[in-house]
């Protein structure tokens, strides 16, 4: 499996690597920086724009006609902090975030593992619901570490992985594989089993599969990897109620809540029809779909929009997600393409989960519509993780990496500089 | 490793795009082809109607300054009920409801293992509570006390006019008298909203499909009804059918000018608020309009005003007085016989009441005998012109037909025609009597018997009923005159002096009880009737009182005299006091 390792003929003890890339390993070697990719900030702008439109389309309805200052305001809040947070992250030098994953990561799972402790010792801002305790409650303002996890788990995976490309053992079970699967299942039992959030739990193996993939493991070791994660999720689904539930409801015969849900989301879309009812003229929204500006938010664009307004939002997912691979395909830095593809795969899983299971084709698991559901800490960390992403898009070349000449994932982490010459100077790409 | 052969940026766009155009396919099916479905599944589920319920119609009549009077009003009143599964302390409410409310309690319902059952949630503790106590209720500040309002009819009269007001069931549905006669118009019409509502069913400003009618609350009536002497006719009545040992009766008074009832009394009444407690339900009915029976004597009024019209008559023609009649197989006697012999003027033959008179009044238009043609003339008189073949529209709810047979059928002989001069062999109510009693006394116009002198609509409007003339001329002016004269004269002769100089006209009934059972005329049962004007200085009548007293028990012909006229009098009198009457 490390039968490559050879080729890039560097053998250092794994410690040692792993001391080089997160402290001591030299700084990125990014190239020249040129002009970002706007293009990008424009499709985010679109996506939040047709968010806030549609939430304050349904304000009245959500508010129940007064309390409308404190929810503009609210909102006005949620906005500049999820501007902040893609400006910030945007704006940190890329090296911070491989020096710091690590740290970033473990602050992020200690927040989630104090999470149920504080819960049990009923420590104020810890908050619980239906023996599940996802929040910290801060006045009207929640912090879900979760998201925060997802965040660091990106960080983490990329740094592993670029130095197990670099160290070209990207297909070694002993020294790849199976620790980046043992750092998949840590994240996986708090957020699944602790936190009872199977919605985060599939982002994140989206995430973890979509950083492998492109990390170049093998096909077949990423089956094997996939049929285990499908045996654990399934086990995880029979031994909690709940999701048993949402199952069975999605298989057509079951439980109210979850039927009720899904049949409320079905009403909007289908009343919504071709060209929507128009702004204002939303009726589900009005108590009868649960959760309308957030996880139901799809169902209420497609009300108010109808189905050339949900089209075009498909193809503005698309173009974005587009513009994210893009990234991948255009920077030379395994680290970069590392963290870009974690970003894909969580945006990605966000958007299939969450529009499938409104259009009854996955089951429902309770998350967010990236950048259209408003607010959250689902928006905050969304949005700096595409903070990063337009950060690396400062740093792409004119060629798909794939097609550059001689250019190794190791090279990144060595000090040759091949294929120099291919840097962009001007494109967004 | 190092250069990839197939693009796994590649693999993973393309299927991103598979599943996304998955989707958009899906959204197709959803949102176009079964749009339809899902609009009318939102319709149903997102639209909502409500009915607004209208407010029933209030019933008032006029007091002496033409100022409303209300008979009938709407009130709320609140059951209180407990819910055992919040009610902490059960002594207390106890305590509070029995010291409140005792009269309305439910007491069953006021135990503590009733009180603390925390499997109920409704119990009954009192019915029918005014605001008043409610408020007083209240301010204990009990925890699980609820307190329903409910709108039920209030009668701050009393019994006064019970039967013309009937009452409303608890379905809400109006019976007998105004109440059941108007119920549609006291109901209104309830009103409509279709919205599209929010989840708790609270309308919203969108949609287009909205509905709004507004409730049409029922109109309000005001009823001729002269509140003193209603109340008082229904003294005298009661007072009046002890001292004659009998049972029920009634009285009718109606001004004889424009048709309007001025009284309608019967007895026994009922409390309008408590009709459930009514063991009989002839209590309920106004039976001077649902009760036709045979009038008697009175009768003989009528007879000589069609025989005055008809021209074989004036008030001074002779008849002589055989004492009976063979009629046929019948033999038709007077009953009193003081007078055989003699020979009598036609204003005799009502001051005597003389059964063979009338009959004699009747053969005198067949020239002599009771003919076919005599007969048809009769019938004319009766059915068309005192209008006894037609019910009169009376506003009240279950007015009788009257019984009438005409010439052409079998039983409508000469036996029977010679009968019907003196009231017997013929059913009408007391409304219908006192209709055609007024017409053949006021210069012969009948006007449509009416209870209803004016009508609010749910607008507000007042409209004022106008006198509604049905016929004119039922009998000639002249012949109505020498009518109303011989009645007058015939009651003076008979009591001489008693009227101290009033205009006053009467005429009493003694009528045999048809016995259904026998198929007979009872002997002891009679029904005793007193029909009779009084008019102003210049002899305009005023107004018409018609008193009926059922099952007069004692023999012989006394039940008008005995029985009916003295309830004539007492109430006579009485109106001539209240209304202020110069002679």
């Amino acid at each position: 499996m490390s039968r490559r390792s050879n080729d890039v003929g560097r053998s250092e003890p794994f410690l040692h690597n792993l001391a080089k890339v997160f402290k001591v390993g030299p700084k990125l070697d990014l190239g020249r920086k040129h002009r970002p990719d706007y293009i990008l900030v424009v499709l985010i702008a679109i996506l939040s724009v047709i968010g806030l439109v549609t939430l304050f389309s349904i304000a009245p309805a959500v508010t129940a006609g007064d309390g409308m200052n404190e929810f503009m305001w609210r909102q006005g809040m949620f906005l500049v902090a999820s501007i902040l947070a893609f400006v910030i992250a945007s704006r940190i030098p890329l090296d911070f975030w491989r020096r710091f994953g690590v740290m970033i990561f473990m602050i992020a799972l200690i927040m989630c593992l104090l999470l149920p402790i504080m819960g049990w010792l009923k420590i104020p801002p810890a908050f619980c619901t239906k023996g599940a305790c996802r929040w910290y409650n801060f006045g009207s303002f929640g912090f879900q570490p979760a998201e925060f996890l997802k965040f660091g788990m990106i960080l983490l995976t990329s740094g592993f992985l670029a130095v197990r490309v670099a160290l070209g053992e990207i297909n070694s079970w002993q020294k790849t594989l199976l620790p980046a699967c043992a750092m998949l299942m840590i994240s996986l039992f708090v957020i699944v089993i602790m936190q009872k959030d199977l919605g985060t739990g599939v982002a994140l193996v989206a995430i973890f599969l979509m950083q492998l993939v492109i990390a170049g493991v093998e096909w077949s070791n990423l089956l094997w990897i996939v049929s285990c994660i499908v045996v654990l999720g399934v086990g995880s689904i029979l031994i909690a109620p709940h999701r048993l539930a949402r199952m069975s409801t999605f298989m057509g015969q079951g439980n109210d809540t979850a039927d009720y849900h899904i049949d409320q989301a079905m009403i909007a879309l289908g009343s919504g029809g071709f060209s929507g009812r128009g702004l204002g003229q939303s009726v589900q929204s009005f108590g009868y779909l649960p959760e309308a500006i957030h996880d139901s938010i799809f169902a209420i664009v497609g009300e108010i929009f109808g189905f050339i307004g949900l089209v075009v939002l498909l193809l503005i997912f698309a173009a974005l997600l587009k513009r994210i691979i893009d990234k991948i395909d255009f920077t030379e830095n395994v680290y970069l393409r590392l963290v870009a593809a974690g970003v894909f795969g969580w945006l990605a899983a966000h958007i299939i989960m969450n529009i499938g299971a409104m259009i009854q084709i996955l089951p429902l698991t309770g998350i967010t519509l990236p950048l259209v559901s408003f607010g959250g800490t689902s928006m905050l960390f969304i949005m700096a993780s595409l903070g990063l992403v337009f950060a690396i898009s400062h740093y792409t070349i004119h060629r798909k990496v794939s097609e550059v000449k001689g250019v190794s994932y190791a090279d990144s982490l060595g000090g040759r500089r091949v294929g120099r010459s291919y840097y962009a100077n001007r494109s967004g790409r | 490793m190092a250069t990839q052969k197939i693009s796994r940026t590649g693999v993973v766009t393309v299927g991103l795009f598979l599943v996304l155009a998955v989707f958009a396919v899906k959204l197709f099916s959803i949102q176009i082809i079964d749009h339809d479905k899902y609009v009318s599944v939102a319709e149903q589920m997102q639209t909502s109607k409500f009915t607004i319920n209208p407010e029933r119609g209030q019933i008032y009549t006029r007091d002496q300054n033409g100022e409303l009077t209300p008979l009938v009003l709407n009130q709320t009143v609140y059951t209180i009920f407990a819910d055992p599964s919040q009610v902490k302390n059960p002594g207390k409410i106890r305590d509070v409801i029995k010291k409140n409310v005792p009269d309305k309690m439910i007491e069953s319902n006021l135990t503590d293992k009733k009180l603390n059952n925390k499997e109920n949630q409704y119990l009954v503790l009192a019915r029918q509570v005014t605001r008043d106590q409610v408020k007083k209720i209240q301010e204990e500040d009990l925890a699980g006390l609820g307190f329903q309002p409910t709108t039920q009819r209030a009668y701050p009269e009393g019994n006064l006019a019970a039967q013309i007001l009937g009452f409303v069931n608890t379905d809400g549905e109006g019976q007998y008298g105004v109440e059941g006669f108007f119920d549609d118009e006291l109901t209104g019409k309830p009103g409509l909203l279709q919205s599209v509502t929010d989840v708790r069913r609270i309308p919203l400003m969108i949609g287009t499909d909205d509905v709004s009618i507004p409730a049409q609350n029922g109109a309000d009536y005001i009823l001729t009804i002269d509140r003193s002497i209603q109340s008082q006719a229904e003294v005298i009545l009661k007072n009046g059918l002890e001292r004659a040992g009998t049972k029920s009766g009634s009285i009718i008074v109606m001004n004889p000018q424009n048709g309007k009832i001025l009284s309608m009394a019967n007895y026994p009444t009922y409390n309008p608020a408590e009709f459930s407690e009514v063991v009989d339900i002839t209590n309920f009915q106004n039976r001077t309009t649902s009760y036709a029976f045979e009038p008697g004597s009175v009768m003989k009024t009528l007879t000589t005003g069609m025989a005055l019209d008809a021209g074989v008559i004036t008030p001074n023609t002779i008849y002589h007085n055989t004492g009976c009649v063979q009629i046929d197989d019948a033999q038709i006697c007077n009953a009193s016989r003081q007078v055989d012999g003699r020979d009598m003027t036609a204003t005799q033959i009502l001051q005597w009441s003389l059964n063979t008179g009338v009959v004699w009044e009747l053969q005198q238009i067949g020239n002599g005998d009771i003919t076919k043609q005599a007969r048809q003339t009769m019938f004319e008189y009766f059915a068309n012109r005192y209008r006894f073949s037609q019910k009169t529209g009376i506003e009240q709810a279950g007015e009788a037909r009257s019984s009438l047979f005409s010439p052409d059928d079998v039983q409508g002989g000469r036996v029977r025609y010679a009968n019907m001069t003196f009231g017997q062999g013929m059913a009408v109510t007391m409304v219908q009597f006192t209709a055609a009693f007024s017409a053949a006394i006021n210069g012969g116009t009948y006007y449509q018997p009416t209870l209803i002198d004016g009508v609010v609509d749910h607008k507000g409007k007042e409209k004022t009923l106008e006198p509604n003339i049905l016929a004119q001329n039922i009998i000639s002016e002249k012949s109505s005159r020498e009518l109303k004269e011989m009645i007058y004269q015939a009651r003076q002769d008979n009591q001489p002096g008693k009227d101290k100089g009033y205009y006053i006209g009467s005429k009493t009934g003694t009528a045999q009880i048809y016995d259904d059972a026998t198929g007979k005329y009872a002997l002891n049962r009679t029904t005793g009737t007193a029909i009779g004007f009084t008019a102003d200085k210049d002899k305009v009548p005023q107004y018409v009182i018609m008193v009926r007293v059922d099952d007069y028990p004692e023999e012989g012909a006394y039940a008008g005299s005995r029985a009916a006229q003295p309830i004539f009098d007492e109430l006579n009198n009485y109106i001539i006091q209240y209304r202020g009457f110069s002679k």
